[in-house]
């Protein structure tokens, strides 16, 4: 039976991932409350992005489950899982270079448009490819590219790229967006200005989930942390109350610290 | 230059078009596929056995044949797109050479004698089914479809995470593909008045993807690369048994000039770019 808890958007269950001899996750449990900004942390090989890609679909946990909004996702596509209003970003830039930016956006629009055979039949031209269009324009706003909607997307200077993987993430109008690292590579000028369009996105009622190294952005964002290591939660808290975990600062330091 | 003035080579032409666009359209959704031959084969079988045994109206058996081997494709399309690149490659190469000894085999079909007794079809037709069929590629790239196809080619991982479901994209390219390639191998019988199973060979697909290759991978290209390659060793009648490696000098030079291709996308985007102006006043 899922557990019932109409306050959280996302339920990981004991879950577990090896690859080969190696436990990448070793039964991890995790809520993340609605409308909430959720952070993980962890040292590298924590198993952080290996968790982000077991939510969204890219494999199946060797253990445990994966609820969404109530509903069991385990062992869905990923597709599946994007079009429950999943969307994320990625540690390394993936965007699709040979398009343009604009385009970029409109292809990850999932809600309420097919991308199938029948969509030869559809106009671009028609009201609601058009109102579409106008949302991907707004969405490039949003993060400072609308002025570059005709560039190839792989043509754009580093920082651009990431905020053009935000913008396509926010496409599909998620209930719940993963940040992997978004901040990584850029100044503190810009992570500041992504902590505020986050900051927007969650008055808007979109429940965040990021990985992140800098504690500072961290701080600012979140209401809710959670540390891996070594594929184990070994604490969850506030920001503040993390920080402050002896033995969060064990784990990224190591024991001597004082 | 009187090559230029014989039907029979714009008939190649035709035909190669339709066979580019088809490997084409694989190459769209990202997908490294040589079946080619196989599919113009049986549809060439096809087609032949409803004009000449059953009577049918040309167009309607190339309609038919286009069916039964879009179906033929999409099941085939199952095991063979959970391969990737170049293994992709190597067993559409084994899959033409399972139909290409099937075709042998058929007794019903001629077998190694080959089959004919297929009426001539005229230029009109053939280039109403190019145009038809130029007409299909343009509309898939100017669409949702076309969009999530290129999507596919540049990050199938990403594809599928931004909720496109890449398994079903990767057969409908696959079954479109082998449509468009079974009206290629039709006209192709019914042009050529005989056909026999050597003509689907590997070769054949090698040729075709030399095509795409060489014109740049774009419909553009197609349009311009095909008849060059096929008009090229035909101009040169007086150089009678060299004119394959007149042929094939002409390659090298092309990929060292322009490995990109005749017309490359970014060509196609610098002019779009440039004459934008012209075609929309939409600015933001």
């Amino acid at each position: 039976m899922p557990a019932l808890d109409e306050n959280a958007m996302l339920i990981a269950e004991g879950v577990s991932k090896n690859f080969g001899g190696i436990k990448a996750l070793n039964g991890v449990c995790l809520r993340v409350h609605r409308g909430s900004v959720t952070g993980v942390i962890g040292p590298n090989g924590a198993g952080k992005t290996t968790f982000f890609n077991i939510v969204s679909g890219l494999f199946a946990p060797s253990e445990g489950r994966v609820l969404l909004d109530g509903r069991d996702i385990t062992g869905l596509r990923a597709h599946q899982i994007a079009r429950m209003g999943v969307s994320r970003t990625f540690q390394v830039i993936r965007l699709f270079p040979f398009m343009t930016v604009l385009e970029n956006v409109l292809v990850g629009q999932n809600r309420n448009v097919s991308h199938g055979l029948f969509s030869l039949f559809h106009s671009l031209r028609s009201g609601k490819e058009m109102k579409l269009k106008n949302r991907a324009m707004e969405l490039l706003d949003f993060v400072g590219l609308a002025d570059r909607h005709n560039a190839l997307a792989g043509e754009l200077p580093y920082g651009s790229q990431r905020r053009l993987e935000l913008a396509r993430a926010l496409a599909a109008d998620p209930a719940l967006l993963l940040l992997d690292e978004v901040t990584s590579g850029m100044t503190y000028q810009e992570s500041m200005e992504i902590a505020e369009r986050v900051r927007i996105l969650r008055n808007k009622g979109c429940t965040v989930l990021v990985i992140e190294h800098d504690m500072n952005f961290i701080g600012k964002i979140c209401d809710h942390v959670t540390v891996l290591n070594f594929g184990c939660k070994i604490m969850e808290g506030t920001p503040l109350q993390v920080q402050r975990d002896p033995e969060v600062v064990e784990a990224y330091l190591g024991k001597d610290y004082q | 230059m009187g090559v230029l003035f014989s039907p029979v080579i714009w008939a190649y032409v035709g035909i190669n078009l339709i066979l580019t666009l088809s490997l084409y359209l694989n190459f769209y959704c990202g997908q490294f596929s040589l079946g080619v031959a196989a599919f113009m084969g049986l549809g060439a079988y096809l087609s032949a056995v409803l004009t000449v045994t059953y009577g049918l109206n040309l167009n309607l058996a190339l309609l038919i044949s286009a069916a039964a081997t879009c179906g033929v494709g999409v099941l085939l399309a199952f095991p063979a797109l959970r391969l990737k690149g170049f293994y992709l490659a190597i067993a559409t190469i084994g899959l033409v050479e399972i139909f290409r000894v099937m075709f042998k085999n058929i007794s019903f079909i001629g077998g190694t004698a080959g089959f004919s007794g297929m009426m001539g079809t005229s230029l009109p037709l053939l280039y109403a089914w190019v145009i038809l069929i130029l007409a299909l590629v343009w509309k898939i790239e100017n669409s949702r479809l076309g969009w999530a196809m290129r999507a596919i080619h540049q990050d199938e991982t990403v594809a599928e995470m931004m909720g496109l479901n890449t398994t079903y994209l990767k057969v409908v390219s696959f079954g479109l593909s082998a449509a468009v390639a079974a009206i290629g191998g039709g006209l192709y019988a019914h042009y050529m008045f005989y056909i026999d199973p050597d003509a689907f060979g590997i070769h054949r697909s090698l040729l075709i993807l030399l095509f795409l290759v060489f014109g740049g991978q774009t419909m553009w290209g197609v349009l311009v690369g095909v008849p060059i390659l096929t008009i090229l060793p035909e101009a040169v009648p007086q150089l009678g048994g060299m004119r394959m490696v007149f042929y094939g000098a002409i390659l090298i030079l092309a990929m060292n000039l322009r490995p990109q291709g005749m017309v490359p996308e970014d060509f196609i985007r610098s002019l779009r770019g440039k004459y934008s102006h012209l075609l929309s006043a939409r600015t933001r």
